[in-house]
């Protein structure tokens, strides 16, 4: 896990560098995060939204447990990219697709790995989220600006 | 190996796939990276979804990377995605690629009798794979010489399957990662036993039937390579509902309108809130004094992820009359300035595009909402771009 006190800079990034964050999100952790919103309980896709919350409403729609929001999920992978630029880093863009249903409870490694790291100060990354089943329920890119020594 | 080469058939790129991250030049610095742990790549095909780069030009990329860049396209059909190389005018002229249901044999045989040659993609996959549609339907191979059997972005079930059939049908196999992202490029590959270094070339390869599916470790000099997977040996772990057939209805005159969606306040409280439930740590968002002290914005800011916690209006609607139920299919965030405690962020919000194609769910349809955050001064701090996706997963009464 990195530390985000850390700053990172861009003289000391290379291609194929990879880190790593485990991250479980808890049914506390999700109905903290819907709490904000001011609907509760939508990610910006209307119908059935109670599968966020609700066992019964997840099974309905063939889903073994209650899942974690789209929205939540690029939460998640944005925090691996923030702690690991640290402080005077800056995410230009993140780009992500949810590809199977992450799960309440699911332990999962969100993982980054630097795939350019060539034009001056911008770092580009792949993203994902992986569980234990070996499943990638989230893919994505991300483009950083980072500080250079000295600069 | 010195006259054997290696290509990943099955590639996406930011220049023609709506659903793709990576771009290619992004996989030609991968594929040099590659090499120098060792790895054989050659080049890769890029097979766009129902897109053919007919105009691209990517021999600045080739020369400085020596990386061979061929093109082909990813169709979709009655059974299923097909690859289709050796893509000419003629063969373009003979379909409408956007079409989501094209006749899988004539797709197969026009491309043989244009000089290209088709290729079943991700054979194992529920719905958009040839394995389930000879299954269920008993729908003939008769046009089908080959298949992707080992593909990068299939379980391992999903390619067993696909292996199994080519051994009950005698169908030769390829491999492709279906790369969408930079890293996943060459996962999976075909090794040939020849040279190729353009289209024609790929398609004479192809029709002579001496290649194989590899993965990228068995490419290492020395590298002893893996059973190929059989789906007897393999639990299936996907459960998918069935595809409904009803038509799209939508209102498409909303496309394109800008409306405001209401707006989020930022306070210490829902930044603290924010990184509670992310179980953020950073002090740049959860130390004031830090922050004022050390950080670059002279005192707190916001996670760039808390505008996904703004509770707003859902913007215009193009009413989709599909499907029982949707997903979030994606989301692209990018940001402009910092978002600070006591910002009003407003929102404004149209849809961007709708579209439809298949997947392992069947047929889906995308509503692709663009959406602009400014703050009380009028500044843009961000914009997210989020694609809903609507799809049938109970079986409909006829």
């Amino acid at each position: 896990m990195s530390d985000p006190l850390e700053q990172r800079y861009f003289d000391d990034v290379d291609l194929g560098d990879e880190f790593e964050e485990i991250q479980q999100p808890s049914t506390e952790h999700v109905q903290q995060f819907l709490g904000q919103t001011a609907r509760g309980q939508s990610d910006g896709s209307d119908r059935g939204a109670g599968r966020f919350t609700d066992t019964a409403a997840a099974r309905s729609q063939g889903l073994e447990r209650p899942i974690v929001p789209g929205t939540m999920s690029m939460a998640m992978i944005t925090r691996l990219v923030t702690d690991w630029m640290g402080p005077l880093g800056h995410i230009v863009q993140l780009d992500v697709s949810y590809r199977r249903p992450v799960l309440h409870g699911d332990r999962l490694r969100s993982v980054a790995l630097v795939t350019d790291a060539g034009t001056s100060p911008r770092v580009h990354l792949d993203l994902s989220l992986e569980n234990d089943r070996g499943e990638r329920p989230l893919q994505g890119t991300a483009v950083v600006e980072l500080p250079l020594r000295g600069g | 190996m010195p006259d054997h080469s290696y290509f990943d058939l099955h590639v996406h790129s930011t220049d023609g796939s709506d659903d793709a991250g990576g771009t290619v030049e992004g996989y030609c610095k991968w594929v040099e990276a590659r090499r120098k742990n060792g790895y054989h790549v050659d080049g890769f095909v890029l097979t766009e979804h129902r897109c053919y780069l007919d105009d691209a030009d990517y021999t600045a990329f080739t020369e400085q990377y020596n990386v061979t860049i061929l093109r082909g396209i990813e169709v979709e059909t009655d059974v299923g995605h097909v690859l289709v190389y050796g893509v000419n005018a003629d063969f373009l002229g003979r379909f409408d690629l956007s079409d989501i249901a094209l006749p899988y044999a004539e797709v197969f045989q026009t491309a043989e009798e244009t000089g290209g040659i088709a290729v079943g993609a991700h054979a194992g996959r529920p719905r958009i794979g040839l394995v389930e549609h000879v299954g269920e339907r008993g729908v003939s191979l008769d046009a089908v010489g080959i298949i992707e059997a080992l593909n990068g972005g299939s379980s391992d079930y999903e390619n067993g399957r696909s292996f199994d059939l080519a051994e009950q049908h005698a169908l030769l196999t390829v491999g492709g990662s279906d790369a969408h992202f930079v890293s996943a490029l060459g996962r999976c590959l075909t090794e040939f036993d020849v040279p190729v270094t353009t289209n024609e070339e790929l398609v004479a390869a192809l029709r002579s039937g001496a290649f194989r599916p590899v993965r990228v470790e068995d490419t290492r000099e020395g590298s002893e390579r893996k059973a190929l997977p059989s789906a007897s040996h393999i639990p299936s772990t996907s459960g998918q509902g069935e595809l409904g057939g009803e038509a799209v209805e939508l209102d498409e005159s909303v496309i394109g309108q800008e409306v405001s969606v209401g707006s989020l306040e930022v306070t210490l409280d829902s930044i603290a809130n924010y990184c509670e439930a992310l179980e953020e740590t950073n002090p740049l968002y959860t130390d004031a004094t830090w922050a004022e002290n050390e950080g670059p914005y002279g005192g707190l800011v916001a996670p760039p992820g808390i505008l996904n916690t703004a509770g707003l209006r859902q913007g215009p609607d193009p009413q989709i009359r599909f499907g029982d139920q949707s997903f979030m299919a994606g989301s692209r965030l990018e940001t402009f300035s910092p978002i600070k405690p006591g910002d009003t962020i407003d929102a404004f919000t149209q849809v961007k595009e709708v579209y439809e194609k298949t997947g392992r769910s069947g047929r889906m349809v995308f509503v692709v909402r663009h959406t602009r955050y400014a703050n009380q001064d009028g500044v843009d701090v961000a914009a997210t771009e989020n694609s809903v996706v609507f799809r049938q997963t109970k079986a409909l009464d006829d």
